[in-house]
Protein backbone atom coordinates (compact mmCIF):
# COMPACT_ATOMS: atom_id res chain seq x y z
CA UNK A 1 0.00 0.00 0.00
CA UNK A 2 2.58 2.48 1.26
CA UNK A 3 4.78 0.98 -1.45
CA UNK A 4 2.31 1.77 -4.22
CA UNK A 5 1.94 5.27 -2.86
CA UNK A 6 5.66 5.94 -2.92
CA UNK A 7 6.13 4.40 -6.32
CA UNK A 8 3.45 6.73 -7.66
CA UNK A 9 5.10 9.66 -5.90
CA UNK A 10 8.49 8.87 -7.43
CA UNK A 11 6.85 8.33 -10.81
CA UNK A 12 5.09 11.70 -10.71
CA UNK A 13 8.30 13.44 -9.66
CA UNK A 14 10.37 11.87 -12.38
CA UNK A 15 7.67 12.29 -15.02
CA UNK A 16 7.53 15.94 -14.02
CA UNK A 17 11.27 16.24 -14.59
CA UNK A 18 10.88 14.45 -17.90
CA UNK A 19 8.50 17.10 -19.13
CA UNK A 20 10.85 19.95 -18.46
CA UNK A 21 12.50 21.56 -21.43
CA UNK A 22 15.61 19.94 -22.77
CA UNK A 23 16.55 16.41 -23.59
CA UNK A 24 15.16 13.46 -21.66
CA UNK A 25 15.74 9.76 -21.51
CA UNK A 26 13.15 8.41 -19.10
CA UNK A 27 11.81 4.91 -18.46
CA UNK A 28 9.71 3.11 -15.89
CA UNK A 29 9.34 -0.66 -16.12
CA UNK A 30 7.76 -3.65 -14.58
CA UNK A 31 10.64 -6.07 -14.16
CA UNK A 32 10.53 -9.82 -13.71
CA UNK A 33 13.28 -12.37 -13.63
CA UNK A 34 15.16 -15.17 -11.99
CA UNK A 35 18.29 -15.19 -9.82
CA UNK A 36 21.28 -16.91 -11.42
CA UNK A 37 24.73 -17.67 -10.10
CA UNK A 38 23.58 -18.97 -6.72
CA UNK A 39 21.46 -21.95 -5.70
CA UNK A 40 19.76 -20.09 -2.87
CA UNK A 41 16.72 -19.15 -4.95
CA UNK A 42 15.97 -20.49 -8.43
CA UNK A 43 12.33 -19.38 -8.65
CA UNK A 44 11.08 -16.88 -11.18
CA UNK A 45 9.64 -13.70 -9.67
CA UNK A 46 7.42 -10.98 -11.09
CA UNK A 47 7.99 -8.70 -8.10
CA UNK A 48 10.15 -5.95 -9.47
CA UNK A 49 10.37 -2.61 -11.17
CA UNK A 50 12.92 -0.06 -12.25
CA UNK A 51 12.85 3.60 -13.06
CA UNK A 52 15.51 5.72 -14.76
CA UNK A 53 16.14 9.21 -15.98
CA UNK A 54 18.91 10.72 -18.06
CA UNK A 55 19.91 13.21 -20.72
CA UNK A 56 21.06 12.85 -24.31
CA UNK A 57 24.64 13.97 -24.70
CA UNK A 58 24.72 13.03 -28.38
CA UNK A 59 21.99 12.22 -30.89
CA UNK A 60 22.21 8.51 -30.15
CA UNK A 61 23.78 8.48 -26.70
CA UNK A 62 22.20 9.23 -23.31
CA UNK A 63 23.52 8.98 -19.77
CA UNK A 64 21.52 8.88 -16.55
CA UNK A 65 20.71 6.98 -13.41
CA UNK A 66 18.56 3.94 -12.87
CA UNK A 67 16.99 2.56 -9.72
CA UNK A 68 15.59 -0.93 -9.32
CA UNK A 69 13.63 -2.98 -6.81
CA UNK A 70 13.31 -6.76 -6.91
CA UNK A 71 12.05 -9.42 -4.56
CA UNK A 72 12.56 -13.16 -4.96
CA UNK A 73 11.46 -15.94 -2.70
CA UNK A 74 11.23 -19.69 -2.58
CA UNK A 75 9.79 -22.23 -0.15
CA UNK A 76 11.98 -25.12 1.06
CA UNK A 77 10.03 -28.03 2.59
CA UNK A 78 11.10 -29.53 5.90
CA UNK A 79 14.66 -30.76 5.68
CA UNK A 80 17.61 -31.45 7.97
CA UNK A 81 20.60 -29.17 7.44
CA UNK A 82 23.84 -30.59 8.81
CA UNK A 83 26.77 -28.47 9.89
CA UNK A 84 29.92 -29.16 11.92
CA UNK A 85 28.83 -30.12 15.43
CA UNK A 86 25.11 -30.25 14.79
CA UNK A 87 22.04 -30.18 12.62
CA UNK A 88 18.80 -28.25 12.24
CA UNK A 89 15.44 -29.41 10.92
CA UNK A 90 12.78 -27.04 9.67
CA UNK A 91 10.90 -25.85 6.66
CA UNK A 92 11.65 -22.30 5.58
CA UNK A 93 11.20 -19.49 3.14
CA UNK A 94 14.28 -18.13 1.43
CA UNK A 95 14.11 -14.51 0.41
CA UNK A 96 16.22 -12.04 -1.57
CA UNK A 97 15.52 -8.32 -1.71
CA UNK A 98 17.63 -6.14 -4.04
CA UNK A 99 17.94 -2.42 -4.72
CA UNK A 100 20.38 -1.77 -7.58
CA UNK A 101 21.39 1.87 -8.13
CA UNK A 102 23.37 2.54 -11.28
CA UNK A 103 24.66 5.23 -13.56
CA UNK A 104 24.04 4.18 -17.13
CA UNK A 105 25.02 4.98 -20.69
CA UNK A 106 22.66 3.96 -23.48
CA UNK A 107 23.27 3.89 -27.20
CA UNK A 108 20.20 4.03 -29.45
CA UNK A 109 20.05 2.82 -33.03
CA UNK A 110 17.60 4.42 -35.48
CA UNK A 111 16.45 7.07 -33.07
CA UNK A 112 14.38 8.71 -35.79
CA UNK A 113 12.24 5.66 -36.54
CA UNK A 114 9.39 4.04 -34.66
CA UNK A 115 11.73 1.28 -33.49
CA UNK A 116 14.68 2.44 -31.44
CA UNK A 117 16.73 -0.59 -30.38
CA UNK A 118 19.39 0.10 -27.78
CA UNK A 119 22.29 -1.30 -25.84
CA UNK A 120 22.86 -0.07 -22.32
CA UNK A 121 25.37 -0.53 -19.54
CA UNK A 122 24.75 0.42 -15.93
CA UNK A 123 27.41 0.49 -13.23
CA UNK A 124 26.84 1.17 -9.56
CA UNK A 125 25.99 -0.26 -6.17
CA UNK A 126 23.42 -2.74 -5.01
CA UNK A 127 21.89 -3.00 -1.56
CA UNK A 128 20.57 -6.47 -0.87
CA UNK A 129 19.03 -8.52 1.92
CA UNK A 130 19.09 -12.30 1.94
CA UNK A 131 16.85 -13.74 4.62
CA UNK A 132 15.40 -17.02 5.76
CA UNK A 133 12.10 -17.27 7.61
CA UNK A 134 11.24 -20.32 9.71
CA UNK A 135 8.47 -20.82 12.27
CA UNK A 136 8.24 -17.31 13.73
CA UNK A 137 11.97 -16.60 13.36
CA UNK A 138 14.17 -15.01 10.76
CA UNK A 139 17.86 -14.88 9.99
CA UNK A 140 18.82 -11.71 8.17
CA UNK A 141 21.79 -10.63 6.06
CA UNK A 142 22.27 -7.15 4.70
CA UNK A 143 25.03 -6.13 2.37
CA UNK A 144 26.17 -3.81 -0.36
CA UNK A 145 27.87 -4.91 -3.54
CA UNK A 146 29.18 -3.59 -6.82
CA UNK A 147 26.75 -4.12 -9.68
CA UNK A 148 27.12 -4.14 -13.47
CA UNK A 149 24.02 -4.32 -15.64
CA UNK A 150 24.37 -4.86 -19.39
CA UNK A 151 21.04 -4.60 -21.18
CA UNK A 152 19.63 -4.87 -24.70
CA UNK A 153 16.17 -3.88 -25.75
CA UNK A 154 14.06 -1.64 -27.85
CA UNK A 155 11.75 1.33 -27.51
CA UNK A 156 8.73 1.22 -29.83
CA UNK A 157 7.31 4.71 -30.17
CA UNK A 158 3.54 4.95 -30.13
CA UNK A 159 3.71 7.26 -33.13
CA UNK A 160 6.53 8.68 -35.15
CA UNK A 161 7.69 11.89 -33.45
CA UNK A 162 5.89 10.96 -30.23
CA UNK A 163 8.47 10.81 -27.43
CA UNK A 164 6.49 8.15 -25.53
CA UNK A 165 6.96 4.51 -26.36
CA UNK A 166 6.85 0.93 -25.18
CA UNK A 167 10.08 -0.23 -23.51
CA UNK A 168 11.08 -3.90 -23.65
CA UNK A 169 14.45 -5.30 -22.72
CA UNK A 170 16.46 -8.04 -21.13
CA UNK A 171 19.10 -7.34 -18.47
CA UNK A 172 21.81 -9.37 -16.88
CA UNK A 173 22.39 -7.99 -13.41
CA UNK A 174 25.74 -8.95 -12.02
CA UNK A 175 26.43 -8.10 -8.40
CA UNK A 176 29.05 -8.92 -5.80
CA UNK A 177 26.73 -9.09 -2.76
CA UNK A 178 27.82 -12.03 -0.62
CA UNK A 179 26.26 -14.03 2.23
CA UNK A 180 28.60 -16.83 3.19
CA UNK A 181 26.19 -18.22 5.79
CA UNK A 182 23.81 -19.12 2.95
CA UNK A 183 26.55 -19.99 0.44
CA UNK A 184 25.76 -16.93 -1.68
CA UNK A 185 28.69 -15.59 -3.72
CA UNK A 186 26.71 -13.13 -5.78
CA UNK A 187 23.14 -11.93 -6.15
CA UNK A 188 23.01 -11.85 -9.94
CA UNK A 189 19.87 -12.26 -12.00
CA UNK A 190 18.43 -12.25 -15.50
CA UNK A 191 15.52 -9.86 -15.80
CA UNK A 192 12.97 -8.84 -18.40
CA UNK A 193 11.45 -5.40 -18.58
CA UNK A 194 8.21 -4.10 -19.98
CA UNK A 195 7.29 -0.48 -19.49
CA UNK A 196 7.13 3.05 -20.75
CA UNK A 197 9.88 5.17 -22.22
CA UNK A 198 10.03 8.87 -22.97
CA UNK A 199 12.81 9.93 -25.34
CA UNK A 200 13.23 13.59 -26.19
CA UNK A 201 16.43 14.69 -27.87
CA UNK A 202 15.93 18.43 -28.22
CA UNK B 1 20.79 18.09 -8.61
CA UNK B 2 19.14 18.66 -5.21
CA UNK B 3 16.00 17.07 -6.61
CA UNK B 4 17.94 14.00 -7.72
CA UNK B 5 19.55 13.56 -4.32
CA UNK B 6 16.17 13.97 -2.68
CA UNK B 7 14.61 11.37 -4.96
CA UNK B 8 17.45 8.93 -4.44
CA UNK B 9 17.18 9.27 -0.67
CA UNK B 10 13.41 8.86 -0.85
CA UNK B 11 13.80 5.78 -3.00
CA UNK B 12 16.31 4.04 -0.74
CA UNK B 13 14.29 4.82 2.37
CA UNK B 14 11.01 3.74 0.88
CA UNK B 15 12.27 0.62 -0.79
CA UNK B 16 14.26 -0.78 2.12
CA UNK B 17 11.11 -0.48 4.21
CA UNK B 18 9.21 -2.03 1.40
CA UNK B 19 9.89 -5.70 1.28
CA UNK B 20 7.29 -7.99 -0.13
CA UNK B 21 7.44 -10.84 2.36
CA UNK B 22 6.74 -14.42 1.32
CA UNK B 23 3.42 -15.96 2.51
CA UNK B 24 4.78 -16.82 5.94
CA UNK B 25 1.44 -18.32 7.00
CA UNK B 26 2.32 -21.27 4.79
CA UNK B 27 5.23 -22.17 7.04
CA UNK B 28 4.75 -25.24 9.17
CA UNK B 29 4.05 -24.57 12.85
CA UNK B 30 6.30 -27.48 13.82
CA UNK B 31 9.14 -26.61 16.15
CA UNK B 32 12.50 -25.90 14.57
CA UNK B 33 14.70 -28.75 15.85
CA UNK B 34 18.39 -28.09 16.46
CA UNK B 35 20.93 -30.58 17.75
CA UNK B 36 24.46 -29.88 18.96
CA UNK B 37 27.12 -32.36 19.99
CA UNK B 38 30.60 -32.46 21.41
CA UNK B 39 32.68 -33.54 18.42
CA UNK B 40 35.26 -35.13 20.74
CA UNK B 41 32.70 -37.35 22.52
CA UNK B 42 32.60 -41.08 21.81
CA UNK B 43 28.94 -42.00 22.24
CA UNK B 44 29.69 -45.72 22.03
CA UNK B 45 31.70 -45.46 25.26
CA UNK B 46 28.53 -44.93 27.31
CA UNK B 47 26.26 -47.76 28.44
CA UNK B 48 23.73 -46.43 30.92
CA UNK B 49 21.63 -43.33 31.40
CA UNK B 50 19.27 -41.74 33.91
CA UNK B 51 16.54 -39.19 33.18
CA UNK B 52 15.14 -36.58 35.54
CA UNK B 53 11.45 -37.25 36.02
CA UNK B 54 10.31 -33.63 35.79
CA UNK B 55 10.83 -30.82 33.31
CA UNK B 56 12.24 -27.58 34.62
CA UNK B 57 10.26 -24.67 33.23
CA UNK B 58 11.45 -21.09 33.04
CA UNK B 59 8.67 -18.55 32.57
CA UNK B 60 7.68 -15.14 33.82
CA UNK B 61 5.61 -16.86 36.52
CA UNK B 62 7.82 -18.14 39.38
CA UNK B 63 5.11 -20.63 40.43
CA UNK B 64 5.48 -22.38 37.08
CA UNK B 65 8.90 -23.84 37.77
CA UNK B 66 8.35 -27.59 37.35
CA UNK B 67 6.31 -29.48 34.81
CA UNK B 68 5.46 -33.03 35.94
CA UNK B 69 1.95 -33.86 34.73
CA UNK B 70 0.98 -36.55 32.20
CA UNK B 71 2.09 -34.32 29.31
CA UNK B 72 5.57 -33.96 30.79
CA UNK B 73 5.74 -37.71 31.43
CA UNK B 74 4.85 -38.37 27.78
CA UNK B 75 7.82 -36.26 26.64
CA UNK B 76 10.21 -37.86 29.14
CA UNK B 77 8.99 -41.34 28.14
CA UNK B 78 9.80 -40.51 24.50
CA UNK B 79 13.37 -39.70 25.53
CA UNK B 80 13.59 -43.03 27.39
CA UNK B 81 12.18 -44.92 24.39
CA UNK B 82 14.65 -43.29 21.99
CA UNK B 83 17.62 -43.91 24.28
CA UNK B 84 16.63 -47.53 24.77
CA UNK B 85 16.22 -47.99 21.02
CA UNK B 86 19.73 -46.54 20.59
CA UNK B 87 21.05 -49.32 22.83
CA UNK B 88 21.48 -47.52 26.16
CA UNK B 89 20.18 -48.93 29.39
CA UNK B 90 18.12 -46.86 31.80
CA UNK B 91 19.26 -47.01 35.39
CA UNK B 92 18.39 -45.25 38.59
CA UNK B 93 20.11 -41.92 39.16
CA UNK B 94 21.85 -43.43 42.21
CA UNK B 95 23.37 -46.29 40.18
CA UNK B 96 26.23 -44.31 38.62
CA UNK B 97 24.71 -43.70 35.17
CA UNK B 98 27.17 -42.85 32.37
CA UNK B 99 24.79 -40.23 31.03
CA UNK B 100 22.34 -37.90 32.74
CA UNK B 101 19.47 -36.43 30.74
CA UNK B 102 17.43 -33.44 31.79
CA UNK B 103 14.70 -31.46 30.12
CA UNK B 104 14.18 -27.73 30.38
CA UNK B 105 11.31 -25.72 28.98
CA UNK B 106 11.33 -21.99 28.31
CA UNK B 107 8.25 -19.94 27.67
CA UNK B 108 8.74 -16.38 26.63
CA UNK B 109 7.20 -13.73 24.51
CA UNK B 110 8.36 -12.18 21.29
CA UNK B 111 7.00 -8.71 20.74
CA UNK B 112 6.30 -7.40 17.27
CA UNK B 113 6.11 -3.65 17.32
CA UNK B 114 3.94 -2.01 14.73
CA UNK B 115 4.88 1.59 14.09
CA UNK B 116 2.33 4.27 13.43
CA UNK B 117 1.28 4.60 9.84
CA UNK B 118 0.20 2.32 7.07
CA UNK B 119 0.12 -1.34 7.94
CA UNK B 120 -0.39 -3.88 5.22
CA UNK B 121 -0.17 -6.66 7.71
CA UNK B 122 1.25 -10.07 7.93
CA UNK B 123 -0.03 -12.49 5.31
CA UNK B 124 -3.61 -13.31 6.14
CA UNK B 125 -4.29 -9.98 7.80
CA UNK B 126 -7.94 -9.07 7.16
CA UNK B 127 -8.12 -7.66 3.67
CA UNK B 128 -9.62 -4.18 3.21
CA UNK B 129 -11.55 -5.82 0.33
CA UNK B 130 -13.84 -7.32 2.95
CA UNK B 131 -15.08 -3.80 3.70
CA UNK B 132 -15.58 -3.07 0.04
CA UNK B 133 -12.30 -1.15 -0.42
CA UNK B 134 -10.28 -3.10 -2.93
CA UNK B 135 -7.12 -2.26 -4.85
CA UNK B 136 -4.80 0.17 -3.18
CA UNK B 137 -6.57 0.57 0.15
CA UNK B 138 -4.69 -0.12 3.35
CA UNK B 139 -5.27 0.27 7.04
CA UNK B 140 -3.85 3.24 8.85
CA UNK B 141 -3.00 3.08 12.51
CA UNK B 142 -2.50 6.53 13.98
CA UNK B 143 -0.85 5.09 17.11
CA UNK B 144 1.87 2.68 18.09
CA UNK B 145 0.93 -0.77 19.30
CA UNK B 146 2.46 -4.19 19.74
CA UNK B 147 1.51 -7.77 19.06
CA UNK B 148 2.75 -10.50 21.36
CA UNK B 149 3.52 -13.85 19.81
CA UNK B 150 4.08 -16.55 22.35
CA UNK B 151 7.09 -18.75 21.68
CA UNK B 152 8.44 -21.74 23.51
CA UNK B 153 11.63 -23.70 23.73
CA UNK B 154 12.28 -27.26 24.88
CA UNK B 155 15.85 -28.27 25.63
CA UNK B 156 17.00 -31.84 26.18
CA UNK B 157 20.52 -31.87 27.61
CA UNK B 158 22.68 -34.99 27.80
CA UNK B 159 25.38 -34.79 30.48
CA UNK B 160 28.50 -36.97 30.57
CA UNK B 161 28.50 -38.24 34.15
CA UNK B 162 31.01 -41.03 33.50
CA UNK B 163 33.91 -38.61 33.08
CA UNK B 164 32.55 -35.82 35.25
CA UNK B 165 34.91 -36.56 38.14
CA UNK B 166 37.89 -36.00 35.81
CA UNK B 167 36.95 -32.35 35.44
CA UNK B 168 36.33 -30.69 38.78
CA UNK B 169 33.26 -28.48 38.65
CA UNK B 170 32.46 -29.26 35.03
CA UNK B 171 29.74 -31.54 33.75
CA UNK B 172 30.14 -31.78 30.03
CA UNK B 173 26.88 -31.58 28.06
CA UNK B 174 27.90 -33.88 25.20
CA UNK B 175 24.68 -33.50 23.25
CA UNK B 176 21.51 -31.51 23.27
CA UNK B 177 18.29 -31.00 21.37
CA UNK B 178 16.68 -27.59 21.18
CA UNK B 179 13.12 -27.24 19.87
CA UNK B 180 11.88 -23.71 19.19
CA UNK B 181 8.59 -22.37 17.99
CA UNK B 182 5.36 -20.58 18.39
CA UNK B 183 3.22 -22.30 21.02
CA UNK B 184 -0.07 -20.47 21.47
CA UNK B 185 -2.05 -21.64 24.48
CA UNK B 186 -2.92 -25.27 23.73
CA UNK B 187 -1.14 -27.69 26.07
CA UNK B 188 -1.71 -30.65 23.76
CA UNK B 189 -0.01 -28.75 20.94
CA UNK B 190 2.96 -28.03 23.19
CA UNK B 191 3.23 -31.68 24.29
CA UNK B 192 2.95 -32.87 20.67
CA UNK B 193 5.66 -30.45 19.57
CA UNK B 194 7.97 -31.51 22.42
CA UNK B 195 7.50 -35.22 21.62
CA UNK B 196 8.09 -34.49 17.96
CA UNK B 197 11.22 -32.51 18.88
CA UNK B 198 12.62 -35.50 20.80
CA UNK B 199 11.92 -37.89 17.89
CA UNK B 200 13.40 -35.53 15.31
CA UNK B 201 16.39 -34.76 17.53
CA UNK B 202 17.32 -38.45 17.75
CA UNK B 203 16.55 -39.00 14.07
CA UNK B 204 19.02 -36.29 13.00
CA UNK B 205 21.70 -37.58 15.41
CA UNK B 206 22.52 -41.09 14.18
CA UNK B 207 25.78 -41.04 16.20
CA UNK B 208 23.75 -41.50 19.43
CA UNK B 209 24.32 -45.27 19.52
CA UNK B 210 25.60 -47.47 22.34
CA UNK B 211 27.49 -49.75 19.96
Amino acid sequence: MKKIFLIILVFIQVAGMAQQRGTSDFHVNWEFGVPVGNNFITNFSALGFNIGYGKFIKDDLAVGFDLGWNNYYQYAPTKTYEYPGGAATTDLYKYIHTLPMTLYAVHYFHTESIFAPFVKLGLGAQYSEQNIYYNVYETTNENWGFTAIPEIGTVVHFRKDNPWGLYTSVRYKYSTNKAEVFGINNVSSINFNVGLAYLLKH
Amino acid sequence: MKKIVFLLALFVLAMTACKNLPPLDDLSSNFVVLTNYDTTADFTSYRTFAVRDTIQVVTNDPKDSVWYDAGAQQIIQEVVNQMTAAGYQRVDVHSNPDLGIQLVGLKNTTIYAIPPGYWWGYPGWGSPCYWGYCGGWGYWYPYYYTVAVSTGTIIIDMADLKDASDHIGKINIVWNIVGNGQIGSSTSFIVDQCVRTVKQGFLQSPYIKAQ
